[in-house]
């Protein structure tokens, strides 16, 4: 190092905070956590389903939405099946989207589509089970 | 060929043209590409949600486009890939948590899972046409 470039900070100083966001574990946990909780509840409506809409019809599916269980597992595999997804996408666009300029706008539509979704999709089974 | 003066060239990195598929890689770049298909399955669900609290003449809107056979032909590649990335991420869950890391049982969970996603496709549309009460 020359004279010119040499700065008065610590070696530590200029380390420090160079560092991970500090913040990946909880992306990773979340994906892991939402994808547990997927487990179970996809199952659920995709049984739901098969054996109530596929079968019933429209009368079939607001019958099985009306049901205090299928309607608690249908918002929790929304929930966690859209969390899931943001934590999803946002990886494959930090791995294949570079620029910056580019990635920042398509991750923020990503999250506000997954909170419009998740709104629409829970004011709906709210409608069908209170049968407004 | 280079003369025995000359530098071993360097190994290179694999590139995607080049590199033989194995059944690793395959299962995990079709476990992303997978999940990337389910955000349109996410939209799909959501909106059938909104055309069934519409009510009865929504909800036929909806089926007479789900019927289409494009309609079809897209709910079925969305149960393929949901059924595709629900076992393929049981595998990574197994790997989260230390089971089934080594090479052997890598490719033994593959092909478990293999057999058993097209099993699961056909069972779900077979049950969706009625033919499996």
């Amino acid at each position: 190092m020359n004279e010119k470039t040499k700065s008065l900070r610590s070696p530590l100083g200029a380390a420090k905070g160079r560092g991970s966001a500090q913040s990946g574990f909880e992306h990773w946990y979340i994906e892991r956590i939402s994808a547990l909780i997927l487990l179970p509840t996809t199952a659920y409506v995709l049984i739901g389903f098969l054996d109530n809409v596929a079968k019933g019809g429209y009368s079939g599916a607001i019958y099985w939405l009306q049901s205090p269980l299928a309607a608690a597992f249908a918002i929790l595999f929304l929930f966690a099946g859209l969390r899931h997804l943001v934590c999803g996408l946002q990886v494959v666009m930090e791995d294949y989207i570079h620029l910056t300029t580019a990635r920042l706008p398509l991750l923020f539509a990503v999250k506000f589509g997954a909170v419009l979704l998740a709104i629409l999709g829970v004011l709906s089974i709210a409608k069908i089970y209170f049968a407004v | 060929m280079s003369s025995p003066d000359a530098p071993k060239p360097r190994p290179r990195s694999p590139h995607l043209q080049i590199y033989k598929p194995q059944l690793s890689s395959v299962l995990s770049i079709t476990h992303r590409a997978s999940g990337v298909g389910l955000t349109l399955g996410a939209v799909v669900f959501v909106v059938w949600l909104v055309a069934l609290a519409g009510g009865q003449d929504s909800y036929n809107t909806f089926l007479s486009y789900a019927h289409t056979i494009i309609g079809q032909i897209i709910l079925f590649g969305l149960s393929c890939a949901l059924i595709y990335h629900y076992c393929c991420g049981i595998r990574h869950l197994l790997w989260d948590a230390g089971y089934c890391l080594d090479i052997k049982d890598v490719y033994k969970t593959g092909y478990i899972m293999l057999a058993i996603v097209p099993c699961l496709i056909a069972f779900v549309w077979l049950k969706a046409y009625g033919v499996i009460p």
